[in-house]
């Protein structure tokens, strides 16, 4: 049914001034009662953090000889888990966090004024207020972040840290003996693990001799990952996506598994995001290929490295003149 | 005495200046800066459209309403997080369009509790303007006897395709799902709306 004139323009409900304005109403009105909603979600989380430090404040009181480092009330073991959602934390030192949308951390024990957080999965903004108040440790299976006054982001790929950015003020990264001071404005980025592409600039090795897939086993993987995915479950589905391309790159859909493991690093984890999106660009189907190299560049632009993200804008509007994305590539990295 | 010489204007009397209206990346930025104002231009400018796509997903008029305010306040509440702020338009139709699929869900799921009337989810008299051709009233017709009986998923992504006219990645975008997702669950209503036909359903 695709004639000249759109079918849908000839389906339509009546409008009226009246109408919009009573509609215009009750849209405000339903965005007061879902900021109600949110600030009573945060509010739960501040309960369970305070009932959690009156717990621990009673043990320590009972503690028959407190060790003088572990006076401070401690977090040890709260856990918490943002789900579809995201959530703010205020710290009893006035430490804020917000943490983004599928993140997971626990808080470790409190030493000597320092909060310890194990950061999971996600992503957290941390603001720390003054440096002789608050002082935060981030840390993950490997590495940890610290902060003595500073403003930054963090964010983790299943344990492993992929990003900070810091906003305001100094953290330092430790990965084993090593220290990487990050100031105001500075970023860092973990390097991209080893994928079935060279590298996020380099166009993937060419596709090895077609082979016959298991079937069964490939959509039941594919099936697997489109349901982490609908479930919200993220870094399991990139991951199974991941997989996917990996262990089926001759397969229809490996470019597609690509793009969409693409799709789901970009805000995390933006390098291993431009990989996923160069196999895709070199692999897919027409529509496939236009969409992972505008997203090429996008991952590359949020990955700070602007001179490839100059030569995939390059190649995107070389190879997609009137491209959908075409605006906002190139806009783009300038 | 001679009288002082005019001032000039700074236009000619026939020419009428205009202004461009804001663009939605204006109208998005201004809102997150907290102006009210530009959320209702916003809403103006979208919310008929809005109005447009729930009804021709939901194929009746009575739920619409809901759909088009709980759709604006979720964007309203959510503007922070849009990356594009001129991609406001498609961001909205996304919002839309799941908004409709997650009630066809519960509808459905009340009806099968016996909560609804067990009577079909299509109002019978579709709203079709009359300039439309005789081959598209009936096709229009098709699509809508048969999604009541599709799963909510293919029914939404049969009028996106049928009606809407999208491309399979533009399914994709507005619902979240991915372009083999899209293909397969619409080859399922293709094949579903042609055995219809087959029965006579179409005619």
């Amino acid at each position: 049914m695709r004639s000249e004139k759109p079918v849908g323009t000839l389906l339509d409900v009546p409008w009226s001034t009246e109408r919009e304005s009573r509609l215009r109403a009750g849209t405000g009105l339903r965005v007061d009662l879902l900021r109600r909603r949110r600030r009573a979600a945060r509010f739960v989380v501040g309960a369970a953090a305070a009932a959690s430090l009156l717990v621990a404040g009673l043990a320590l009181r009972s503690a028959p000889a407190p060790d003088p480092i572990s006076k401070a009330p401690d977090l040890a073991g709260l856990e918490l888990d943002t789900g579809a959602g995201t959530q703010h934390v205020l710290l009893p030192d006035g430490t804020g966090i917000d943490l983004a949308e599928h993140t997971r951390l626990r808080f470790g024990p409190t030493t000597t004024g320092r909060t310890d957080v194990i950061l999971l999965q996600g992503g957290l903004s941390v603001a720390t207020p003054a440096p002789a108040e608050g002082r935060l440790r981030v840390a993950t299976s490997s590495q940890t972040v610290e902060s003595n006054g500073a403003r930054f982001d963090v964010h983790v790929e299943e344990s492993a840290l992929t990003a900070i950015v810091v906003h305001d003020g100094q953290v330092v990264l430790r990965d084993g003996a090593s220290e990487t001071p990050l100031r105001s404005g500075e970023r860092w980025h973990a390097p991209p693990p080893p994928l079935p592409v060279a590298s996020a600039a380099e166009p993937p090795p060419s596709p090895p001799p077609a082979r016959r897939r298991p079937k069964n086993e490939a959509d039941e993987l594919f099936a697997r990952a489109e349901a982490a995915r609908l479930a919200g479950r993220r870094a399991e589905a990139a991951t199974l996506y991941a997989e996917y391309h990996a262990r089926f790159p001759d397969d229809a859909d490996a470019p597609l598994a690509a793009l969409e493991a693409g799709r789901i690093l970009l805000e995390t984890a933006p390098l291993r995001a431009a990989s996923s999106f160069a196999y895709a660009a070199k692999r897919g189907g027409a529509s496939v290929r236009e969409d992972a190299a505008a997203g090429r560049v996008d991952a590359l632009s949020r990955a700070g490295d602007l001179a490839a993200c100059r030569v995939a804008r390059t190649e995107y509007l070389a190879d997609h003149p009137t491209g959908r994305h075409h605006a906002r590539v190139s806009k783009t990295c300038p | 005495m001679k009288p002082a010489p005019r001032p000039a204007p700074a236009f000619p009397d026939n020419v009428v200046r205009l202004e461009l209206p804001p663009t939605d990346a204006e109208l998005v930025l201004a809102a997150r800066a907290g102006r009210e104002r530009a959320l209702d231009q916003l809403f103006h400018r979208y919310a008929k459209q809005a109005a447009g796509l729930a009804y021709r997903l939901l194929g009746r008029d009575d739920e619409v309403d809901d759909i088009v305010q709980d759709s604006f306040a979720a964007a309203m509440i959510s503007l922070h997080r849009l990356h594009d702020p001129q991609a406001f338009a498609a961001w909205l139709w996304s919002i839309v369009t799941r908004t409709v699929t997650r009630a066809i869900r519960r509808r459905r799921l009340l009806r099968r509790l016996g909560l609804l009337p067990s009577t079909g989810d299509v109002e019978p008299s579709l709203r079709i303007a009359p300039d439309a051709s005789p081959e598209v009233v009936a096709e229009l017709h098709a699509v809508y006897r048969v999604i009541d009986s599709l799963p909510a998923d293919e029914r939404v992504i049969l009028v996106l395709r049928r009606v809407d006219d999208l491309t399979h990645q533009e399914i994709a975008d507005r619902t979240g799902w991915s372009v083999a997702t899209v293909k397969r669950r619409l080859e399922s209503a293709e094949t579903t709306l042609a055995r219809f036909r087959d029965l006579g359903g179409g005619s």
